[in-house]
């Protein structure tokens, strides 16, 4: 309940800067754009697979729809949290750091969806006419899909952020992190395109559960047991990040504020 | 000269302020160097498996990458706080510059003058490896592509700051713009990564008069590497980006006679 009031309060504090969403949805909107335009500028030599040239189209927009949904905050903030000397703050408050932090990501979660991916996906929906799943449930399969992958996306930026325990600056991590998902997460290429090498790490690693598992699921070209990927790394990461607040805990300097 | 003199002595203290914490400094560096070649490591693994994009082989899209890449350190190393000009519009912190016996732009100038080495370091290599490349399948001599790759970088930088500039301007009015800049800045650079003719007419069009980013890397690209213009775009691109930047500085000095401060 406390959780779901701090998710609340997220939410409503992203809801003031809404106007100055839509610069960067738009800014999303082109980039995404851009990213379609060089599968359609290679398709000329190629069919493209399963996908061919429309299915590409339908996948790069889509992935860019949800990337807002899966962006969570460069380190869930807690680098200045560090730095600051709030943390020892934070750290006593009567809800566990990890659900607190989490907490506070989902209110900012839930606003980037309604206000940043819908609209992404509707533009592309009327502009680019991105194909629709025919089954129903193919929307619950993926919507499930998508919040575990937030999710997952959250707890790697949770760990990142206790990496500044010991930094005090974790941003080029994040960023670093951030490169490497778009890389083997297939927000950019199918992870069957990755050359041999890349293939094998994107697939021991939690990256596709952020972009592939959920397209391919919108796209109906996987069936709903890959879900089950994404909730194995959802828990493994879970773990890792109640085990590093342990360290955490024990290891914390409190910097001057 | 005596400007000159000031931004060397006050750039130069900004750097050694930021070499005080070396570890981050190398740490950023070589997180930069990675980011940016990860980013072009996706987009060529694509063009490289299907055999080109929109008529380009890899190597000319790693060229335009390249130049990209040093247009972007230039501009961050010299104007990083044009960038983030947002911070001083929004928390008053312009009104102790305009105090300064100093020009404004200038003082924001040398602060955090950073010598961007891994996006130097990654536009050299890819740069190298594309001209090398190019130069063995016969298409260009490499170190003529090279002295007229120093002319496109030098106006590609000017016309980004020239953006950056007009960008921060705008900020006079309106305060906010950071989301402003996604579109000026981050949603252009990214188009100009890759050779306009796989984007449809309107935005072709767009990006070479609207808001004409490719003539950073696109434009001097079709004579350096491709052959397709004479040598003349290199002297009209530089002019060009000559008269945005001329353009670009009288709009700043209306805009600052219009700054209104938000007091906090």
């Amino acid at each position: 309940m406390f959780s779901l009031t701090i998710a609340r309060k997220t939410y409503a504090q992203n809801l003031q800067y809404r106007s100055a969403n839509l610069m960067r949805t738009a800014a999303s909107i082109i980039i995404g754009y851009v990213y379609a335009c060089i599968w359609l500028g290679v398709s000329d030599r190629e069919a493209l697979g399963e996908y061919g040239a429309a299915g590409m189209l339908s996948y790069i927009a889509f992935n860019q729809a949800c990337l807002w949904t899966v962006f969570t905050t460069n380190s869930l903030g807690i680098d200045a949290l560090v730095r600051t000397g709030q943390i020892s703050v934070e750290l006593m408050r009567p809800l566990h750091f990890f659900r607190y932090m989490a907490s506070k990501e989902w209110g900012k979660i839930g606003y980037q969806f309604l206000f940043c991916s819908v609209p992404i996906y509707l533009v592309y929906w009327l502009l680019l006419h991105i194909r629709l799943p025919e089954h129903p449930l193919t929307w619950a399969y993926t919507l499930l899909a998508l919040f575990l992958g937030a999710y997952i996306s959250l707890c790697m930026s949770f760990m990142i952020g206790i990496v500044a325990l010991w930094t005090t600056e974790s941003r080029w991590l994040w960023q670093l992190n951030w490169s490497v998902n778009v890389l083997l997460s297939g927000f950019f290429i199918p992870i069957e395109w990755l050359p041999g090498w890349l293939k094998h790490m994107s697939q021991y690693s939690p990256y596709p559960s952020i972009h592939y598992i959920p397209t391919r699921l919108y796209m109906e070209l996987s069936g709903p047991a890959t879900i089950l990927i994404s909730l194995g790394w959802a828990i493994v990461l879970t773990l890792l990040c109640f085990g590093l607040t342990r360290v955490l805990r024990r290891h914390l300097e409190v910097q001057g504020g | 000269m005596n400007w000159i003199r000031l931004y060397i002595r006050l750039a130069g203290a900004s750097f050694r302020a930021q070499m005080q914490y070396k570890f981050n400094f190398a740490f950023s560096s070589l997180m930069a160097f990675g980011m940016f070649g990860i980013e072009f490591l996706t987009v060529g693994t694509v063009i490289y498996k299907f055999g080109g994009v929109g008529g380009w082989g890899v190597y000319e899209v790693g060229y335009l990458f390249a130049l990209m890449m040093f247009n972007r350190a230039l501009y961050r190393m010299f104007a990083s706080e044009i960038n983030g000009f947002e911070k001083y519009l929004v928390e008053g912190l312009l009104d102790q510059l305009l105090l300064r016996p100093v020009p404004v732009l200038l003082v924001l100038m040398t602060r955090q003058f950073r010598p961007m080495l891994g996006e130097l370091f990654l536009g050299g290599t890819i740069l190298t490896l594309s001209l090398q490349q190019l130069d063995a399948a016969g298409q260009i001599v490499w170190y003529t592509a090279l002295a007229k790759s120093f002319a496109a970088i030098l106006s590609g930088a000017i016309f980004t700051f020239s953006f950056g500039v007009l960008t921060a301007t705008v900020g006079f009015w309106t305060h906010r713009i950071d989301d402003l800049r996604r579109i000026t800045d981050d949603a252009t650079t990214n188009a100009c990564y890759y050779p306009l003719t796989i984007y449809p007419g309107w935005m072709r069009m767009m990006l070479l008069t609207v808001l004409p980013m490719g003539f950073t890397s696109y434009v001097p690209a079709l004579h350096i590497i491709r052959g397709e213009i004479g040598v003349w775009v290199l002297p009209a691109t530089l002019l060009f980006a000559l008269l945005l930047l001329m353009g670009a500085l009288r709009f700043w000095r209306f805009g600052i006679a219009h700054y209104q401060s938000t007091g906090t």
